[in-house]
């Protein structure tokens, strides 16, 4: 299993694509965040309390969809490829294959989540000094939002990776989820509130604390749900794996 | 020792392989003979475990791959459908598989001199032309020094020079006592290098055995000799086929290259040469009649 990991940390480096989704992740939250505090006049956020600063951090949950893509990538791709023959030849018992895949997923989206949100981080503050504002937050309350950044990209890395395993189509799978997003969810948010909240982008709007805190899950149970969602999509790849032809 | 026996695999209403039954032994090439679309790929992919048989088993060294603990180690295959990372380079691949397989890294340049690939390592594959490619794919079925060798159209791609190659490796790897197994729809390729053929048609296996015995070569001795005349009417006299073939050659049928060189002995003609005539006429002659169908490159 650690030969297997190595392998598939082997494989991200070697080419160029998760560099790119890592940068565009990174680029992403810093330009969501300051653009938000930059806005924030027009919108009735108190910027000046904790709870403004959490949802404009909360904002950059949008480059969420690029940890997303890249989980996608990293197993979808090697059917794209032709890579995943190769793959299965190294290593027949596929379920190995599907949990590196999602534990590489992860463990590459802590390295994701640290940078956005640090970047999300610095960005909020040059952009509130900018307008003369204080940054409410405490060191406490910076670090709550760190880690709730970490955790937010591995899940979504996961999903995406356990995905990608499970649909092998690169462009189907990436299609499917966007339509999730600003389709399914988007509609369940705004006409079912007590629906989307536990549905995967509303837990992970509840996990990083966004603008409509109350209607959303907390935190801890929101990574809970996201995690278990996760696992669910890991677990009918695994299986469906077993049924099929490489 | 590779064994597949009884095998079939359907694909929806196709039957890609049907109840196929043959071995290729350790130590001798064994070639998979067909037309494209016979079921050779199907065949290979079931036994690499790439793909689940509907009935039978194909082992290799009595195991199913997906059984074998260290499948890089025992097994070497190509595959026609694997594909590479275009973004990647050659020497990155190849670590990638190294890793996964436990194979020390040391290896992975060794096997880039053998295939010639060692000045290009550091290119993306993006880049590469379709033999450079092939060579890639062996070299990564060498890396585990495998006992056994399945290769899938593994001509395709290269130059003259790549082929001469590659077959001179085959040669040598079932020489070193390993299994080889190579599948093509070439005759040629097959009567160049097989000791063995298999010859697969619309999914069912219509003929094994040695190539020799197939192309019945040992019915055919070219003989040259200034008294070619004198020899002929020896040889009709002892009841073979006799083909005069300009000045000073004959061709002559029924007989092995002993008989013909003992007849001589015994009339004391001179032989400035005597050989079995090896064209490669002779098993597409065979494998046209077996399958009734049109085959070429």
């Amino acid at each position: 299993m650690t030969a297997l990991f190595a392998s598939e940390m082997l494989k991200l480096r070697s080419t160029r694509t998760p560099w790119v989704l890592l940068a565009a992740t990174v680029a992403l939250s810093g330009l969501a965040v300051a653009s938000a505090v930059a806005v924030a006049g027009v919108t009735d956020l108190d910027l000046e309390s904790v709870s403004g600063g959490r949802a404009i951090l909360g904002v950059s949950a949008t480059g969420a969809i690029f940890v997303l893509v890249f989980g996608i990538i990293l197993t979808a791709g090697e059917f794209r490829h032709g890579t995943a023959i190769d793959t299965f030849l190294t290593t027949p018992r596929r379920s190995m294959v599907t949990l590196a895949k999602v534990g590489t997923a992860a463990a590459t989206g802590v390295v994701f989540g640290l940078l956005a949100s640090a970047a999300s981080l610095g960005s909020a503050l040059v952009a509130y000094q900018a307008r003369g504002l204080t940054f409410p937050f405490g060191s406490s309350d910076a670090w709550q939002a760190l880690g709730a950044g970490v955790i937010y990209a591995t899940l979504f890395a996961a999903m995406g990776a356990a995905t990608g395993s499970l649909v092998r189509n690169q462009v189907v799978a990436i299609a499917g989820w966007l339509s999730w997003i600003a389709i399914v969810e988007h509609v369940a948010q705004g006409l079912l509130p007590s629906v989307g909240r536990w549905l995967p982008v509303g837990a992970g709007r509840g996990l990083m604390g966004g603008a409509d805190a109350e209607a959303l899950l907390d935190p801890l149970p929101a990574a809970v749900v996201l995690a278990g969602y996760a696992l669910t999509i890991m677990v009918v790849a695994v299986v469906a794996e077993r049924h099929r032809d490489a | 020792m590779i064994e597949i026996d009884d095998l079939t695999k359907i694909y929806r209403t196709t039957t890609a392989v049907d109840h196929a039954s043959f071995t290729a032994p350790a130590g001798v090439v064994t070639g998979f003979l067909g037309p494209n679309g016979a079921g050779k790929t199907t065949t290979l992919r079931v036994l690499l475990g790439l793909s689940r048989p509907d009935t039978g088993t194909a082992l290799i060294n009595g195991v199913r791959y997906a059984d074998l603990p260290r499948p890089r180690r025992e097994v070497g295959a190509v595959l026609d459908q694997t594909g590479f990372h275009p973004g990647r380079t050659g020497r990155d691949q190849l670590r990638i598989v190294a890793r996964g397989a436990g194979v020390p890294a040391a290896r992975v340049d060794e096997v880039l001199g053998h295939v010639d690939l060692a000045g290009a390592a550091g290119r993306r594959v993006g880049g590469y032309s379709q033999g450079m490619r092939q060579r890639l794919a062996l070299a990564g079925a060498l890396l585990g020094d495998p006992g056994a060798l399945i290769l899938d159209e593994p001509a395709t791609g290269l130059d003259p020079a790549g082929i001469a190659w590659l077959r001179a490796r085959m040669r040598a790897w079932a020489s070193q006592g390993r299994t080889v197994l190579f599948s093509s729809h070439v005759l040629a390729e097959v009567e160049a290098v097989a000791d063995r053929v298999v010859i697969i048609d619309r999914g069912h296996i219509i003929r094994e055995g040695a190539t020799a015995d197939l192309t019945g070569g040992a019915d055919r001795v070219v003989v040259r000799t200034t008294e070619r005349d004198r020899l002929a009417a020896a040889a009709e006299a002892a009841g073979w086929v006799v083909r005069r073939d300009g000045a000073e050659r004959l061709v002559i049928g029924g007989a092995t290259p002993e008989e013909v060189g003992r007849l001589a002995a015994a009339g004391g003609f001179a032989l400035a040469e005597l050989a079995r005539q090896t064209t490669g006429r002779q098993l597409e002659d065979v494998f046209l009649e077996l399958t009734g169908g049109v085959v070429g490159p």
